[in-house]
């Protein structure tokens, strides 16, 4: 192939992938330091910036995001890993179950939350309370686990598949338990998988949107940075401002992928250090 | 098996190509045309929607080839959310609804209202009542369909009956009627806050009966300060939730308030778990729903939020109406529509769902009692302060809704209140609102 | 899941424990699948009343009616075929663009190559956020806003990254030897990529597919934002669209859900083996 027809089959992906992610990514950037207030949009600089470090709703969002993330971490990846664990062995049982607990992964999280909206209903749900101040975030959470362990536990069992095989038999000739054969040798094997899983996770806790929007987009126990930032631009017509909060989310995004990349290759080393 | 092959990717371009031929019309870039006017509004019971559609079906049989399409959203929605993005749409709405004060002068400070007053058939205003219909500059925007009430408290009459309770006067008398609802084992009000605006439009109620029309406006201007005297109202939804008018084991967890949809709430009172229900007059539309469909198990009177002691009663009130895009390709039909909304025939039937028409001859629209004790409301409250979410800017309307929410749950005191709303008015100062 | 399934079929399952065991997954199961079962059983309830005064018993009867109020007023048959169009088209772009893309960053010599290659994946973390708020100004700029096209194209770009990055690591994978005979056959650049790169590459172009469609099938915060046109709503928005105007009907409105969640459930029994592989592919990536 020339170098010339190369080019030719990269431009149309390059094209699209310039004009309505980087080109518009850019503008958002640019945009957060402008006021966007009437007619006339005036350079304001980082008073944006400045605005939200000390901007209480925003800390509250970010606040929730970070819970949302570390009870994610429990409901998605641990109960994921947990379900693959259990659902290793390949009978077809486990096949049927594995299925199962992947198919609400399929399901538009809109579906989801207008049904658990239901289920959660006060006064009239099969489960009401569930909904109410102190427990909102929780329970987002929990449905949230509901919708995405399948994910997660489909992620491990493809991990669990690469385990070899010699090595599980010669744990077991040496008399090691399950609980042994599963901390000291299937989980340390596991690490490139849970390294996948925790980036996935990270970043999802900070992309969240549909289901706080559709279960309680006015509550500010539950408001996350990126419902406070539709709220911004759409209801206070506020686009600056929305802008900078899209700015500091693509920033913690990158951030928290950064820091696990980097987490990674630093154990990668050690470990290569280590056995000498 | 080559020829098998071919066969099966001939059916999958057949496929394709039939799917085009039958949906691609839809990846069509549409432009608006002047006989298909689009119409949103947030008129969702069935009533109100029966009543739409016949309007709609006699305006289209009058003008053949022109077709009127009903977009159709939650007002909460619509208030929050479609306010501002139907005007981002390919067909944009031609003629749509709004609630007069903020929304309306945005709508038209942002060039998406159009003075009607060119298309108006003659003698078509006098109809209505002069205060109803207010120019600009000789230019008119806005023609009004009803006054809402934003706040009535909607009760179970055969249980206050049960009970021998009457229709309270004043404050004191209802909230000891709440107290003997709640020994008598029923949850005195269903409240769903979960969007805020429920108990803020009952809060902004409180504040207009304490200190009137201009005082309680001034307290939603941007940057202004606020001091504590004016807000000591408010205690009345402190008071209202120590006494359990919100909650009842069994029926609404403590504290549920801020979980419940506004909608929730109503289901909750239209099927009796609850003997009151604070809303609006828009109310009375859902009541004739669920009495059309037998749901409705018990009868149903209203009262005003009865005033505190020495208070002059207020209401909070907003005109509803409807304005027309200037994008539209066929004004005249827009207005002409309009003109048989707005005609006696059709208002008469709104006027038996709650809507108190701002017609000259109103009064004789309709016997039904409930719509005609509104009327009567509305005639003799000296004092009508807006809803703050359509009254004005909608981020200041959002930090006394968000205030009210918080005092409601405990969340903030009463006496950190009016340090609480300065501040976040000094935020949205500091970010440019 | 890699591994030959039924290497530990029939292994008999006497012990008791097993027994228990297999009846505490069921249990989990039963849990895990309630919400779904209890949406579609309330679906067929005739009234408010009945969903909510018992929840846990069956319908009195199984009656169609808030199935045919739901298509009927909620107009879910075109909002089934605005998801359909917009998923259809979205995907085969991004399988296109991507396999041309990727077969030619694939190629060692490509310039930049290491530079491209970062850049999307910077672009697969990116979060929709960051490009959302000027994409409307864009769109009407370019004048499909309000329009399918409004959404097919973010679509294609956001899916695209994913896709160049797999189809990049599938053909860097196959042997060079494949395109020298072509070479040798006289088979010229086109015909050689479709006629035998695509058919090679069919796994990768599988789980792309199923990526792709699952992301934007469900799509919601574009959706709602970038569609004004109720004729032009998608699935999930429809659904919110249908919920505000329907709001205390709620046995119509548990049948639209249950409506909408059928087809993307049956794909799935149906394809799981290659939505769940297209899920590790685009998750280990």
């Amino acid at each position: 192939m020339t170098r010339r027809g190369q080019i030719l089959f990269f431009l149309p992906a390059l094209l699209v992938f310039l004009v309505f992610v980087l080109l518009p990514s850019t503008q958002t950037l640019i945009d957060s330091f402008y006021s966007h207030q009437g007619i006339k949009h005036p350079f304001v600089g980082t008073l944006y910036y400045r605005y939200a470090v000390t901007d209480p709703a925003f800390h509250q969002s970010l606040g929730n995001n970070l819970k949302y993330l570390l009870w994610t971490l429990l409901f998605e990846v641990a109960a994921g890993l947990a379900l693959a664990v259990g659902l290793e062995k390949n009978t077809r049982f486990n096949n049927f179950l594995r299925v199962a607990f992947f198919s609400p992964a399929v399901l538009s999280m809109v579906v989801v939350g207008l049904v658990f909206g239901f289920l959660f209903k006060d006064g009239v749900g099969v489960l009401p309370g569930m909904l109410n101040e102190g427990r909102a975030l929780l329970t987002i959470s929990v449905i949230s686990g509901w919708a995405s362990a399948g994910f997660f536990m489909v992620i491990f069992l493809a991990g669990l598949a690469n385990v070899p095989e010699d090595v599980l038999e010669a744990a077991r000739l040496d008399g090691a338990s399950a609980r042994q054969t599963f901390w000291r040798i299937k989980l340390p094997l596991l690490k490139e998988v849970i390294y996948v899983a925790l980036l996935i996770c990270f970043t999802g806790a900070f992309k969240a949107f549909d289901l706080f929007w559709v279960l309680l987009p006015n509550q500010d126990h539950t408001s996350i940075v990126s419902t406070l930032l539709v709220k911004e631009v759409i209801r206070f017509d506020n686009q600056g401002y929305g802008s900078t909060l899209a700015v500091i989310l693509t920033v913690l995004v990158l951030v928290s992928v950064a820091i696990i990349i980097g987490a990674k290759n630093l154990w990668r080393r050690r470990e290569r250090r280590g056995p000498l | 098996m080559r020829d098998a092959r071919k066969l099966k990717r001939w059916f999958g371009v057949a496929f394709v190509a039939m799917a085009f031929v039958l949906t691609g019309h839809r990846l069509a870039l549409t432009q608006p045309g002047p006989n298909h006017l689009k119409f949103a509004h947030t008129f969702t019971t069935e009533s109100e929607r029966a009543i739409l559609d016949a309007a709609v079906a006699e305006f289209e049989r009058g003008h053949p080839g022109v077709k009127i399409e009903q977009i159709i959203s939650n007002s909460e929605v619509y208030n929050t959310v479609g306010w501002r993005l139907q005007f981002q749409g390919r067909n944009q709405p031609d003629l749509y609804f709004h609630w007069h004060g903020f929304k309306v002068e945005y709508c038209i400070q942002r060039g998406w209202a159009m003075d009607l007053t060119p298309h108006l058939a003659p003698g078509f205003l006098e109809q209505f009542v002069s205060s109803a219909i207010q120019k600009q500059n000789g230019a008119l925007y806005f023609l009004p369909q009803s006054i809402d009430i934003s706040n009535l408290v909607w009760y179970d009459r055969d249980r206050f009956a049960r009970l021998h309770l009457h229709e309270p006067g004043t404050l004191g008398e209802w909230l000891k009627l709440c107290a003997r609802l709640r020994q008598n084992g029923i949850l005195p009000l269903a409240q769903g806050n979960r969007d805020l605006w429920p108990m803020g439009n009952f809060g902004a109620e409180l504040l207009g009966q304490s200190l009137g029309e201009e005082k309680s406006g001034r307290l939603f201007q941007p940057r202004n300060p606020i001091n504590l005297e004016y807000l000591r109202r408010l205690q009345t939804l402190i008071e209202m939730r120590d006494l359990g008018c919100f909650d009842l084991p069994g029926v609404l967890e403590r504290g549920a308030i801020g979980g419940l949809g506004d909608i929730d709430a109503k289901v909750l009172f239209l099927s009796g778990r609850s003997a009151q229900h604070i809303v609006g007059s828009w109310f009375l539309a859902d009541v004739q729903d669920a009495r059309s469909k037998n749901e409705l198990k018990f009868s149903i009177g209203l009262f005003p939020v009865p005033p505190g002691d020495g208070e002059a009663d207020a209401l909070t009130a907003v005109t509803t109406g409807f304005l027309v895009n200037p994008t539209t390709r066929n004004p005249k039909a827009a207005v002409e529509f309009l003109e048989l909304l707005l005609s006696k025939k059709y208002q008469s039937e709104f006027a038996k769902l709650g809507n108190l028409s701002a017609r000259r001859d109103a009064v004789e629209f309709t016997s039904d009692p409930l719509a005609q004790r509104m009327l009567e409301i509305l005639a003799t409250t000296p004092v009508i302060v807006p809803p703050p979410d359509t009254g004005y800017r909608p981020e200041q309307a959002a930090v006394f809704y968000e205030m009210c929410g918080k005092i409601l749950t405990g969340k903030l005191e009463l006496q950190h209140a009016a340090e609480y709303w300065t501040k976040e008015k000094k935020n949205l100062a500091r970010k440019g609102l | 899941m890699g591994k030959g399934s039924g290497v530990n079929e029939g292994q008999p399952m006497s012990r008791p424990r097993s027994y228990f065991k297999t009846l505490a997954w069921m249990l989990l199961a039963l849990v895990f699948f309630y919400p779904m079962l209890w949406m579609a059983l309330s679906s067929f309830k005739s009234s408010n009343v009945e969903i909510f005064g018992h929840p846990f018993s069956l319908p009195h009867q199984i009656s169609l009616a808030n199935y045919q109020k739901a298509v009927r007023q909620g107009h879910l048959g075109a909002y089934f075929i605005n998801s359909l169009w917009v998923t259809g088209l979205s995907a085969a772009a991004v399988v296109c663009f991507g396999a041309w893309a990727g077969f030619a960053l694939s190629k060692a010599r490509f310039p930049f190559r290491k530079f491209w290659l970062a850049l999307f994946f910077i672009g697969m973390i990116l979060p929709v956020q960051s490009y959302l708020i000027p994409l409307t100004g864009l769109l009407e700029m370019l004048g499909v806003h309000d329009s399918l096209w409004a959404l097919i194209l973010p679509y294609t770009a956001q899916n695209l990254p994913v896709a160049i990055l797999l189809f990049t690591a599938f053909f860097v994978s196959l042997p060079a030897e494949l395109e020298e005979a072509a070479k040798l056959d006289g088979v010229r650049t086109a015909r050689f990529y479709f006629s035998i790169l695509l058919p090679v590459a069919r796994p990768a172009v599988a789980t792309i597919v199923a990526i792709t469609c699952l992301n934007t099938w469900n799509e919601f915060l574009m959706a709602m934002l970038f569609i004004v046109d109720p004729a032009m709503k998608t699935l999930p928005v429809g659904m919110i669209a249908f919920e505000q105007a329907h709001n205390t009907d709620y046995p119509a409105l548990l049948a639209g859900l249950s409506l909408i969640s059928v087809p993307t459930l049956l794909v799935y029994a149906i394809f799981n083996k290659q939505v769940i592989r297209g899920v590790i592919a685009g998750a280990v990536k």
